[in-house]
């Protein structure tokens, strides 16, 4: 009886359980289908912001295709430690697609199950590798590829979100290429003439190349090494070249046509301006190889180098090509460079001519101090590749170099005036008020000042000194005619102030060292004023900005200026030339107790309907133009010259710093040089003290970057920001603020941190066990009062 | 004289009326008299504390090597654990431990005092004798989690402490010890032996928090499986600051199933009759 009523009792059980089970499975799928979400975090770090959503729902029809390898390692080999772990990350990726696709307008999604790392390849999705490995038919190990990457599809146009590895950023990354699609694809309708014509000249070009190629045979190693241990060999595709000369030439003639198309829309796209130059170079030199072909002493080795050179610019349209086709919706940013501004582009005009190189050499003197120019002049060029590089393309900004000698390029959306230290001329302030009024933004880092703080001398030696000089940049003439106005009154702050890093003596172990520290210095003043009604600044929540200047704000009809960025109050602005900038005890000392001027602006926004500078004025003359001249007139050809305006909806931004990028370039750190000084018998000798003078200054900028460096670390995200709203798009800005808020810790004292330990250890326990006494003690009187 | 009530009828005595929330809750405020009227609570709950402290300040955070004051950032990770898949750490692995300890009298002590008996002769049923239960500790685990407030605090003080992640935190801890405490539960119903009881509800609280991490090695392809049973994954999710319903709906699964088969187990002691 008992064994049946347990059998019953088991059978029961096992009923409910399993039934309970099967609804808990149940719930949990239909109520996982459901979206519902909080995020109680303080930016909404972990769902979609506005910008994101905005951005999906832009676009209508998107296709998302996810490439997922199904066995993802757990970590891959990367990062400073050797391995990154990413599991999870494809959970990730998919659950932030499929909240994509919740706020889009029919949004499909579909994920590549099949051959996912060839079909990834095909669409140009990089793979990466992780531990495994396998062994090839050769018998070669080879690494396993695998794939974790997305591609958004919305009519032509394709964007890729390659190696999806940083889960953090897959709300910057994915919103930053539906935004870069949806001007792909409305772009790719204006600039159709432009990729059409690229297209055209692409296939042209692919077409010369085979006949150049066939035209060789296809038989044996073509290479110019080939060529010389086998000249049988070479000789017999010189014999099959020349055969084909009539084919080759009448294939590479049908390039002629989309030439001319190119060279008609000159200087509408940067990259079709290459293309042609590709083209140009392939149909000359084909041109000129299909004439030697013809004659009779053609050199078998000249023309197989010619063919193979040939055959390479061929082959390189293709990816000129893919280039092109990348162009439309890409927002370039000019970096001005001029008037000894911050200039982030190696400077390739060599110091001395290369005709007068060849009669320096034979001077002694000249001989010992080129090579030392050089090598500062390639250093240079690489520490400047690599702020290109580290600080803007690796950051995804496309920046363009801007000579405002010549015509700002139609693609380039922002110009930025880095730190102008010289004086611009008046076409090239022309330049930038006429580029305002068209409409784009204006981004002006000033460099009001030019403080030296323990420089180096001539004689390798550390001056304990300090200046402070001003800058005579004339910038200031036009963003005061828009509402902004430079006082170029240094802004410090005695209270709020980050350090600068000076050498200092040091004694220890009874000894004195010399080596570098951080001194609070006023003239870094911090700032944490902001106007986080505009996304710019939103989530900014500290600026250290060295040497600043303040701004005035006098807004112009039609005009909206904000201040962005203010001191506090206890700033105070100083005009004084002789001001003692070192050392900055002496500095702090002198203005501590002195009362604040602030809150000082020194960084504001104009936007608006601006007044052309220029208006009323003749439009200046462009540098070295003479109108009797044809050549100089050809900018005035109907069609090519841009209208001149007088007034326009553009936007200004102006910070009052140059953020610590100091001008590196010819100009600034040969400044002065002339060829004359090396020219001439004994040339040099009685410049020496110059020539030392160039090799200090170059010394002395890296002295000063490295001054005030850390406050660029920190300072970085604000300059992202800046980038994004200058190519109009701060919705990328705020969602950047999104994923970087700094938490950092008010104490630095060991003491404090110490007694914060103990109190962290013990106060929870200690009051636990008061209120645990008071509890039982309350019970107990309760008790007692019940006995009673 | 008659009174009026003299010609009705003799009423017949009523029913008594078993209200399910009012013996839910004097069972909960049993069972959580029960922890502070001895020195148990006070030990433990002082105990987690100075532990929960040196997690925090003293020890390297979770997925870092760095201590609290030498990563520089006020936040309450060294407590909330990792945020990675694989590292451990903070409360929700002290809770592995703790919560069983907790649950593991609160039946097999009944079972083996014979006091269930006693228990079962009031007017109440057998799932609100669980679901009372359940309470009472449950209702333990959030005072510790309340009692960690002020380290919170001093956190808050050192610097801007982001308010949204922490009450996420405080909310996962909950959730997790909730789960916690139903396993626990669960395995106390089916022994009469406490020690019994915490070992094997130590372990079925291990095997739920590391189930991605353990059977996702041995088995790659079933790893988001397991993930979606780990309770340290969907834990991450609400500490993160997203009250996500798929996580909370989880949770609330678990909790469910425990208890029905904490009911069920007691109910077994019928089937010999």
């Amino acid at each position: 009886m008992a064994r049946t009523s347990r059998f019953h009792g088991g059978l029961n059980l096992a009923l409910v359980v399993a039934a309970t089970l099967a609804i808990a499975i149940v719930v949990n799928v239909l109520l996982g289908g459901l979206r519902v979400r909080f995020d109680l975090s303080e930016n909404q770090v972990n769902v979609l912001s506005d910008a994101s959503k905005d951005a999906v729902r832009a676009l209508k029809g998107l296709e998302v295709r996810l490439y997922i390898s199904p066995d993802l390692p757990e970590s891959i080999p990367l990062g400073q430690d050797g391995k990154t772990r990413i599991q999870g990350f494809a959970q990730k990726l998919r659950d932030k697609i499929e909240e994509y696709k919740a706020y889009g307008n029919d949004v499909t999604v579909t994920e590549v199950t099949d051959d996912v790392v060839k079909e990834a390849e095909k669409l140009k999705v990089k793979t990466f590798t992780g531990d495994g490995a396998s062994v090839t038919k050769e018998g070669a190990l080879e690494l396993k590829q695998y794939v974790l990457g997305v591609s958004f599809h919305y009519g032509t146009s394709i964007e890729v979100f390659e190696l999806a590895l940083q889960p953090e950023y897959y709300e910057f990354e994915i919103t930053k290429r539906l935004l870069r699609l949806k001007d792909k694809a409305e772009s790719a309708l204006t600039m159709k003439d432009v990729l059409s014509t690229g297209k055209e000249l692409a296939d042209a070009a692919e077409v010369c190349t085979k006949a150049l190629e066939s035209g060789a045979g296809k038989d044996g190693d073509s290479s110019p090494v080939a060529m010389m241990l086998n000249p049988e060999a070479a000789q017999a595709k010189v014999t099959a070249l020349k055969a084909a000369a009539p084919q080759i030439d009448e294939a590479c003639k049908k390039m002629e046509a989309p030439l001319a198309k190119a060279k008609l829309l000159e200087k509408k796209n940067r990259q079709l301006d290459r293309m042609y130059l590709i083209g140009d170079a392939l149909a000359k030199e084909t041109g000129a190889l299909v004439k030697d072909l013809g004659g009779a002493q053609a050199d078998g080795g000249q023309v197989m180098q010619a063919h193979q050179r040939l055959v390479q610019i061929g082959q390189a349209m293709a990816s000129e090509k893919a280039e092109l086709d990348d162009t439309p919706g890409r927002r370039s940013i000019g970096f001005v460079c001029n008037a000894t501004t911050f200039c982030p582009f190696p400077d390739e005009k060599p110091l001395i001519p290369p005709e007068m190189r060849g009669a320096m050499q034979q001077n002694q003197f000249m001989q010992s101090v080129l090579p030392a120019f050089d090598r500062i002049q390639q250093e240079m060029n690489m520490v400047l590749q690599q702020i290109n590089q580290g600080l803007f393309k690796a950051r995804g900004f496309d920046i363009v170099k801007v000579n405002l000698d010549e015509e700002v390029p139609d693609d380039v959306e922002a110009l930025v005036v880095f730190g102008a230290k010289g004086v611009f001329g008046e076409h090239q302030l022309y330049q930038i008020d006429q580029f305002v009024m068209r409409g784009g933004s204006l981004v002006t880092f000033l460099f009001p000042f030019d403080v030296k703080l323990q420089l180096m001398n001539t004689k390798g030696e550390i001056d304990e000194s300090g200046s402070l000089a001003k800058n005579g940049s004339n910038i200031d003439t036009l963003l005061t005619s828009w509402g902004i106005k430079p006082t170029r009154k240094l802004v410090v702050d005695a209270q709020q102030n980050g350090e600068v890093v000076l050498y200092a003596n040091v004694a220890a172990f009874g000894r004195n060292f010399v080596q570098q520290a951080g001194f609070a210095y006023p003239a870094l003043p911090t700032f944490s004023d902001f106007d986080t009604s505009d996304p710019l600044v939103r989530a900014t929540t500290s600026l250290t900005l060295p040497y600043p200047t303040g701004l005035e704000l006098e807004p112009k009809p039609g005009v909206e200026v904000k201040a962005l960025v203010k001191s506090s109050p206890s700033a105070i602005a100083i005009d004084d030339p002789k001001f003692p900038m070192y050392p900055p005890q002496t500095m702090s000392a002198k203005i501590a107790g002195t009362a604040g001027e602030g809150p000082i602006t020194v960084a504001a926004l104009a936007k608006g309907t601006f007044e052309s500078t220029f208006k009323g004025k003749p439009e200046p003359v462009k540098p070295g133009a003479d109108a009797s001249k044809e050549d100089d007139k050809k900018d005035d050809l109907p069609g090519k010259k841009r209208a001149r305006l007088d007034s326009g909806t553009g936007r200004v931004l102006v910070i009052g710093s140059n953020l610590g990028l100091l001008p590196l370039s010819m100009d600034s750190v040969f400044e002065g040089f002339n060829v004359g000084m090396i020219a001439g018998d004994g040339a040099g000798i009685e410049n020496f003290e110059k020539f030392k003078g160039y090799q200090v200054n170059y010394q002395n900028w890296s002295m000063r970057i490295g001054q005030v460096q850390h406050t660029l670390q920190s300072n970085i995200q604000f300059l992202q920001n800046v980038l994004d709203w200058s190519v109009q798009r701060e919705g990328l800005a705020e969602l950047r603020s999104k994923q970087y808020a700094p938490r950092p810790l008010s104490t630095s004292e060991e003491g404090d941190k110490s007694i914060l330990k103990a109190v962290g250890l013990l106060l929870p326990s200690v009051l636990f066990m008061v209120l645990g006494g008071l509890w039982i003690l309350r019970r107990r009187a309760r008790t007692r009062s019940l006995t009673l | 004289m008659t009174t009026q009530s003299q010609g009705l009828p003799a009423q017949a005595t009523p029913p008594i009326k078993v209200n399910g929330a009012r013996n839910v809750w004097a069972l909960a405020r049993r069972e959580l008299g029960f922890y502070f009227n001895s020195p148990i609570a006070y030990i433990v709950i002082t105990l987690f504390l100075v532990v929960s402290g040196a997690m925090l300040f003293v020890f390297d955070l979770p997925d870092s090597d760095k201590s609290f004051f030498e990563f520089g950032e006020a936040s309450l990770r060294g407590i909330f654990g990792p945020t990675s898949a694989t590292n451990f750490g903070g409360i929700p692995l002290l809770f592995v431990f703790l919560v069983p300890a907790v649950t593991m009298r609160l039946l097999a002590e009944e079972k083996r005092t014979g006091t269930i008996e006693l228990l079962v002769t009031w007017p109440v049923t057998d799932a609100q004798i669980v679901i009372g239960k359940y309470i009472g500790a449950v209702l333990f685990v959030g005072i510790m989690l309340l009692a960690t407030l002020p380290l919170a605090l001093v956190v808050g003080g050192l610097g801007k402490l982001d308010i949204g992640v922490m009450i996420g935190g405080y909310l996962g801890l909950f959730l997790l010890g909730a789960a916690y405490a139903g396993l626990g539960l669960m395995t106390s119903s089916w022994t009469r032996n406490q020690i019994v009881a915490y070992l094997v509800g130590a372990l079925l609280c291990g095997v739920f928090y590391f189930v991605d991490g353990m059977l996702g090695l041995l088995w790659d392809g079933a790893r988001d499986f397991f993930a979606a049973l780990s309770f340290k994954a969907h834990f991450q999710n609400v500490a993160r600051g997203v009250v996500d319903l798929r996580d909370i709906v989880f949770y609330a699964s678990f909790i469910a199933i425990a208890l029905v088969v904490t009911t069920l187990s007691l109910q077994a002691r019928n089937w010999k009759k």
